[in-house]
């Protein structure tokens, strides 16, 4: 044996590598460990053969490491594999998690899905063989193993490769089940397939060998591992103790332990755990006792999962005397509750029900109240174990035991109702019957429709006598069976309804009995239940004729024979309500297309008095019927079904059936919203006249309704419900004024409704006067009326917004007392921190305080905040600090500390930084207080206070206050506070250091940081931890987005959301996909430079992309200027895509860019070959390179342009100025002044230019000649204008010019211009039309003072003010604008809208008074209204 | 015989409907609207069962005939039924 285990020694060596890893990371982060899978099975899962009853869930983590052999198949096929192993995994893995266990419907429901889907991959399938050990305690083991046999032939037909994990998951499975099997033949199995075993496979080989006491054979198998050099593990040992034990040879089984520290290892928890179970299982519960005190003394704690297994030992071997002993040492813990479920269930299973019974009976009862199981329903504890019995087939006798004790122990509430559900749903019914009557004797109700899941069953195999036997027992219990147990439950299994009133009829003796009858709800599923205690009679059974009556009627009319439906009405004499079987009969006239008979059925049902007998009678009854009909039926239907209908309700005339007004409107809003108001005339001629006014039927327009609303008013005719629509239909145009208007016209007819309409149209508008005179009229109505909780929100707000905080507060009171239920409760803070941030501090604090006084909303931090807000936006620290304070005394809630800290700090205030801590570590302890001080430290970048703090002896990691801190780094993007942050909590006591670089990587990923992605990754390993998959899988996405090489394989999550991640990069998504989305995202986000270097990377790795790709990179940089790269990127497309262009609008960019940088000869060239392939280029392209050839005075490049854009000129609507200016321009450059001239005069005198006056402006030429200030050209050109306007009574030139001196300020030259040539004075187009586009520039006044101060008689011209007043209120001139307003008062001119809304806007702004009233609506309003009265003159 | 009407929405629309869920397996319509019957008229009460097993889905939609009623049963913070709680809410209608 030593011999054997010599290699034990050569662990120890090597494992030093590990050994700092396996402690306390390891307990928490099983599985989930980015090392090669393999080390991670054995570090991970150190103790397999002690966990062979129980599992935890993570084992599910290490599968999803596994990648799929099947690369070289197509991605969506891989796609497909990865969404269906995620589906699997995530609802196995949800299942194991709440409960610890797997059911085995889930798990045939999964295996039956991948069956028939078909090409299940290698992982999915070493998931499915993992689940059939003990996560499946409800099955007998040897079940389970059948069950993996099955899961193994079937993959493998469909075609799954086994490697060594499957095996190996196998061998788990067997051991776990206990299975006996021969190692030898397994290996031989493996060989057969080529697969070589590894070390996982032997320890597991020689459990086992153990499990059977077969030590020769473990012994060979270490014989295999010692020639292989693989280390003998811990878990080795602990297997050789069971099977030396097994062995009956307990001496030796004891000794393992010495043999252990001979070799260097210390026994653990596992190793005792064997030695225990091995006592367990011979029943010596002394040595149990000694080794768990010994244990004791040398600091070995077993866990309750570790107990529960010798419970089990010691139950399974016969000894269950001694389980309370072990019971007795369990913590409980509430981690544990899924292990104690399987635990019971594992009992029952073995036939063990009383032990589970016990171990149930002595869980805390504190343990079980916030238990996942009865989250919902406190004290129903034990429903998985009664359900299981059930299954299990435990006797009633001792099911009816367990419920009592159950209950005895307020363990469960109704333990037999629950039992009776399992029965039910595995429809045993002598076992219900039992239940049944035990609740009988509780004197619990016993209801028919629990007899269904029992009929169901019959129904299906039409077993007659069945159905008898299960109606007969009805009767034994005093249940009647009621017209839907007849009907969905009985009938149906008889060849028609006669058939099984006979039968039923000889089975059991008729009788009248008065019975409640509920009404039938709609087509379908016929639901509602009747019963009645009726003790049973002595010979046969019950039954009710007009329960059967209905249950037939029913039944016919579902299934649309109108006929017989039609005559068991007719025959019939029992008082049944329509409403009893209302559902079924629309359901039966939709599925018949005899008219006639639907009249006929409805005349019956009219005119027979006992089918409506309930108040109000027939016309509403049948009214309704006709409401149900119509509803029921869908858009199409009813279209379809247009000319029967109307058919059926001019026979309903005939027939003088008549239905109430109110009716006749809910149908009528059918038919509108099934868009057939075709019917509604039709319908109309059944209403009750009796009752009705006029029917409106169709919705009117505003300028309708009131022209009704007033006719309506002069014949002295009601009109209140007229108004009312009128108001509402104003208040959704949000016509205010109109609908205050009519408001105050028909005073005296309005009511609640139009109020409360126009008041939230009001708070909208902001007009608090006429809100709160519009509610005092309401409370003048009615005070007791109740407006909604929108309203009184909209009013408190728009009160708050105006100051009247007392009114503010009498609304909130009014909200108290009337009780309005308020749904928007953030609608408070919102109001409370708008004022904070105007710095109102009266109505802050006094608004909130109402609030709170009020109770109207519950003190939260976030309510509460804007307290604190409102000091922390006038930079008052002290106050803030107060204010918090005061929050924690008044309401337990300490808002914004963390900003009030940080200020304080930032300000130095020592002594309020200190009352601030002594505070908050008084009222929320030490702890707390360390924290936020940290957190306001690192806030700050004061990192070495911050480091002080950290360093407490005694701090301990809060995860919930560091991740809150983290996010809020991630969130406003501070990276090195964040980074500071991680380093500062490395030694932090408890510190989930994965998260903290998870952290910190989701930073680099928003960022895109790659570097930095890479030097936390050496960190990781220096700081020696062991990433979650998570961790590893961000990691591995931001350096391949990057194109860096991962240094391992990037995991595939399982837990992921489908919905979140991005499945392109949980699959091998191909690089140049990969840099093709971070390119095209970066030209989404505007980002040039990134997008460039993207671009870049993709050139070096020799990545081409589509056209499209190109031409928004070069559009991209081009826009921002950024020429040469562009022009780089254009190249290299061109030699990737042959043939490549760019596309129209990146031309034209393209050559405005080249001109921007004075390339004019390229702009040419691009402007050249994008007209050759028939692009459009842009106007203003051709305008600026036009422009900048006339500039240089290259008269020749202009022309050539011309010609080539010739044909273009109209389509892209180039000004035919144009080339007239720039040639101009051009001549003028070249010192050619005369001949410039020449070309412009005959231009006008003779060509073109002289007829179409007003199009043919030269302006552009007069500016840039006075803005180049060559005076020469100045003049000339003036002496020019003068000479047309003189000569040939040209006047746009002149005007032009004077104009171009006005925009210049050249104001002396303007004057002159226009004294030597008075005829522009009445130019008024072009000079308005200058005014215009003056008046919308700002800095422009001037201009325009100057202008009017020259040509006063402007003003004739209305307009003119108004463009004044918005040059004024551009420029902010007050002044002007009360001098033009006071004026125009004087001289009594009409002020337009517009005009005053201007004026109102630069007062408010300057925080100066309106003196008139604001016009209500917006800009937008009334130049809407002014256009609209431009195009329709009156 | 007309061909199979298709199935519309449960929920009545002119009714006020509260959708109520979670309903014990032990409740039937009659148990479920005698218990609502308590803040107002029941106009319509539709639980429906499986036929397949006998069971409901513990899904049901009461409709009561006016807006205060269905306030007044909102307004109740709990709703037990046979020593469950039952969880209500206002019917949503998809427009």
């Amino acid at each position: 044996m030593a011999a054997l285990l010599r290699p034990a020694r050569w662990l120890l060596r090597r494992g030093t590598d590990f050994a700092p890893l396996l402690p306390l990371p390891l307990r928490h982060l099983t599985g989930r460990a980015g090392l090669p899978r393999a080390a991670v099975a054995t570090l991970a899962r150190p103790r397999p053969l002690a966990r062979s009853l129980i599992n935890d869930a993570s084992l599910y983590s290490t599968v999803a490491q596994k990648k799929s052999v099947h690369q070289e198949e197509s991605v969506s096929t891989y796609k497909k594999q990865i969404d269906q192993f995620d589906w699997a995994l995530t609802r196995l893995d949800n299942s194991v998690r709440r409960t610890g266990r797997i059911t085995k419907t889930l798990l045939q429901d999964i295996f039956h899905e991948i069956c028939r889907s078909g090409n299940p991959s290698s992982n999915l399938a070493l998931l499915l063989l993992r689940s059939c050990g003990s996560l499946l305690p409800e099955l007998k083991p040897s079940e389970r193993t059948e069950f993996v046999h099955r899961i193994w032939d079937k993959l493998q037909q469909l075609g799954v490769v086994y490697d060594i994990s499957h095996y190996n998951a196998l061998l788990k499975v067997y051991l776990q089940n206990e299975h006996q099997f021969s190692p030898t033949d397994f290996l031989a199995k493996m060989e057969g397939a080529n697969i070589q075993p590894n070390r996982v496979t032997y320890q597991r080989l020689i459990a086992a060998y153990c499990n059977k006491g077969d030590i020769e054979g473990a012994s060979k198998i270490l014989g295999f591992m010692k020639t292989k050099d693989l280390p003998v593990t811990e878990i080795v040992f602990s297997t050789l103790v069971t099977g030396h034990a097994r062995n009956g040879d307990m001496q030796n089984a004891e000794n393992i332990l010495s043999v252990m520290r001979e070799a260097g290892i210390e026994p653990g928890p596992d190793t005792y755990l064997a030695l225990l179970n091995a006592y367990a299982e011979k029943g010596d519960i002394d040595h149990v006792k000694q080794t768990l005190e010994m244990m004791e003394k040398t600091d070995n704690y077993l866990m309750d999962r570790d107990l529960m297994q010798i419970v089990f030992s010691f139950s399974k071997a016969g000894y269950p005397q001694y389980v309370s002993e072990i019971l007795e040492r369990m913590k409980f813990e509430r981690r544990y509750i899924p292990d104690v479920m399987n635990l019971c269930l594992s009992l029952v299973t073995e036939r063990l029900e009383d032990v589970a019974m016990q171990i149930l009976v002595s869980c805390p009862k504190s343990l079980l109240e916030n238990t996942q199981e009865n989250a919902s329903n406190l004290n129903n504890f034990g429903n998985f174990f009664l359900q299981h019995c059930v299954t299990m087939n435990t006797p009633f006798n001792k099911l009816e035991e367990f419920c009592e004790k159950l209950k005895e122990e307020k363990l469960h509430v109704a333990p037999l109702q629950f039992t009776l559900y399992c029965a039910l749903k595995a429809k045993k019914t002598a076992l219900a019957t039992d239940l049944m009557k035990a609740m009988k004797e509780q004197k619990t109700p016993i209801r028919p429709h629990y007899f269904w899941p029992l009929l169901t069953g019959h129904q299906k195999d039409k077993n007659i006598q069945g159905i008898i036997e299960i109606v007969k027992r009805m009767h034994e219990l005093g249940v009647n069976p009621d017209a839907e147990t007849y009907g969905n439950y009985v009938f149906p299994a008889f060849d028609n309804i006669k058939s099984a009133r006979t039968v039923l009829q000889v089975h059991v003796k008729p009788v009248n009995y008065p019975q409640p009858v509920c009404q039938d709800s709609l087509p379908g599923y016929d639901s509602c239940t009747c019963y009645s205690f009726l003790e049973p009679l002595e010979n046969g059974c019950p039954v009710n004729d007009d329960i059967l009556f209905l249950a037939e009627l029913r039944n016919e009319a579902i299934n649309g024979n109108l006929e017989r439906v039609l005559s068991l009405l007719v025959s019939s004499t029992s008082s049944i309500d329509l409403s009893s079987f209302r559902g079924s009969l629309v359901l039966g006239f939709r599925r018949s297309d005899d008219i006639n008979l639907w009249s006929k059925i409805t005349e019956q049902l009219y005119t027979d008095g006992h089918y409506c007998q309930a108040p109000p009678g027939p016309t509403e009854a049948v009214g309704y019927f006709l409401y149900n009909l119509i509803d029921s039926m869908s858009d199409s239907e009813v279209q379809a079904k247009e000319e029967r209908l109307r058919q059926y309700f001019h026979q309903l005339k005939k027939m003088n059936i008549a239905i109430p007004e109110s009716i006749y409107k809910g149908i009528r809003n059918r038919l509108n919203s099934h868009h057939v108001p075709e019917l509604i005339k039709d319908v109309a001629l059944l209403v009750d006249r009796q009752t009705s006014g006029s029917s409106k039927i169709l919705v009117e327009n505003s300028s309708d309704l009131e022209q009704k609303l007033e006719n309506l008013k002069t014949e002295n005719r009601p009109i209140g419900d007229t108004l009312k629509q009128l108001i509402l239909i104003l208040c959704s145009e949000e016509n205010m004024q109109k609908a205050l208007e009519i408001k105050t016209k028909y005073e005296s007819d309005m009511v609640v409704g139009g109020y409360a309409a126009l008041i939230s149209l009001c708070c909208r508008h902001d007009n608090v006067e006429d809100a709160m005179n519009l509610k005092q009229q309401v409370e003048r109505m009615d005070s007791s009326i109740t407006l909604d909780p929108g309203k009184y929100i909209g009013l408190v707000k728009v009160l708050v917004k105006h100051g009247r905080l007392q009114d503010a507060i009498n609304i909130l009171k009014e909200i108290k007392e009337k009780d309005v239920l308020l749904k928007d409760r953030t609608a408070f803070f919102h109001i409370l921190n708008e004022a904070a941030f105007l710095g109102e501090v009266e109505t802050v604090k006094q608004l909130h305080e109402a609030i709170m006084t009020l109770g109207l909303a519950k003190p939260s931090i976030t309510l509460c905040s804007p307290l604190v807000t409102l000091h922390l936006e006038k930079d008052d620290i002290p106050a803030a600090l107060e204010a918090t304070i005061d929050c924690y005394k008044k309401y337990g809630v300490m808002p914004r500390i963390h900003e009030v800290l940080c200020k304080l700090i930032e300000k130095g205030e020592t002594d309020l930084i200190q009352k601030a801590m002594d505070f908050v570590s008084q009222e929320q302890g030490e702890m707390t207080m360390l924290y936020d001080l940290f957190f306001a430290f690192m806030q700050t970048g004061n990192y070495k206070e911050a480091k002080k703090i950290i360093e407490t002896p005694g701090i301990r990691a809060r995860p919930g206050k560091l991740q809150w801190f983290c996010e809020k780094c991630i969130s406003n993007n501070q990276v090195e506070i964040l980074e500071k942050l991680v380093e500062l909590t490395q030694k932090l006591f408890e510190c989930d250091r994965d998260q903290m670089y998870y952290n910190l990587l989701t930073l680099c990923k928003e960022n895109n940081d790659w570097q930095r992605a890479d030097a936390i990754w050496t960190k990781i390993q220096e700081e020696n931890i062991i990433p979650r998959q998570k961790t590893l899988k961000l990691l591995g996405e931001i350096l391949r987005n990057n194109n860096q090489d991962v240094p391992f394989d990037i995991p595939m999550l399982w837990y992921d959301n489908p919905l979140e991640a991005d499945p392109q990069h949980s699959i091998d998504l191909p690089p140049e996909a990969v840099l093709k989305k971070e390119l095209m995202t970066a030209c989404q986000r505007k980002k040039s430079e990134d997008a460039y270097a993207i671009f870049l990377e993709a050139q070096k790795k020799n990545v081409v992309f589509s056209a499209l790709v190109y031409s928004t990179v070069i559009k991209l940089l081009l826009a921002s200027g950024s020429l040469d790269e562009a022009l780089n990127v254009k190249n290299i497309a061109e030699t990737h895509i042959k043939g490549f262009t760019l596309n129209d609008a990146a031309n034209s960019l393209l050559i405005i860019t080249q001109v921007r940088r004075d390339y004019l000869k390229d702009a040419l060239t691009t402007l050249t070959t994008a007209l050759e392939s028939h692009q459009v280029p842009s106007p203003l392209s051709v305008t600026r390179l036009v422009q900048a050839f006339a500039l240089k005075g290259d008269k020749e490049n202009i022309q050539v342009i011309e010609k080539m854009v010739h044909d273009l000129q109209d389509p892209i609507r180039l000004s035919r100025m144009l080339f007239i200016n720039n040639n101009a321009l051009a001549e003028i450059k070249n010192n050619n002044l005369d001949a410039a001239v020449e070309y412009l005069e005959s231009l006008f005198t003779s060509g073109p230019l002289g007829t179409d006056k007003q199009q043919s402006s030269i302006a552009y030429l007069f500016r840039k000649v006075i803005e180049e200030q060559l005076e020469p050209a100045t003049e000339k050109l003036s002496i020019m204008a003068e000479r047309l306007a003189n000569q040939f009574a040209i006047y746009r030139p002149v005007t032009d010019l004077f104009l171009e001196y006005l925009h210049s300020g050249r104001v002396d030259d303007a004057r002159a211009l226009l004294q030597r040539c008075g005829a522009i004075a009445e130019q008024t187009p072009v000079l308005l039309g200058f005014l215009l586009k003056n008046s919308k520039i700002q800095g422009q006044t001037h201009v325009l003072k100057s202008l009017l101060e020259m040509i006063p008689d402007i003003t004739a011209n209305l307009e003119v003010y108004g463009f004044l007043m918005r040059s004024f209120g551009l420029d902010s001139d007050v002044a002007s604008a009360n001098a033009l307003y006071e004026e125009m008062k004087a001289k009594s001119i009409k002020m337009d809208n517009i005009f005053l809304k201007q004026y109102a806007a630069l007062l408010k702004n300057a925080g100066e008074p309106v003196p008139f009233t604001e016009p209500p609506e917006s800009f937008k309003f009334y130049i809407e209204q002014s256009k609209k009265e431009v195009q329709a003159p009156s | 015989m007309a061909a199979r009407v298709p199935w519309r929405s449960p929920a009545v629309r002119y009714l006020a409907t509260v959708f109520v869920n979670r309903i014990p397996w032990t409740a039937a319509a009659n148990e479920v609207k005698e218990y609502f019957s308590q803040f107002g008229t029941v106009r319509r009460c539709f639980l429906p069962f499986e036929k397949e097993t006998g069971f409901h889905k513990g899904c049901c939609w009461i409709g009561f005939s006016s807006e205060e009623e269905l306030q007044r049963t909102l307004q109740q913070e709990n709703h037990f039924i046979d020593g469950v709680k039952v969880h209500v809410q206002r019917q949503k209608y998809r427009r």
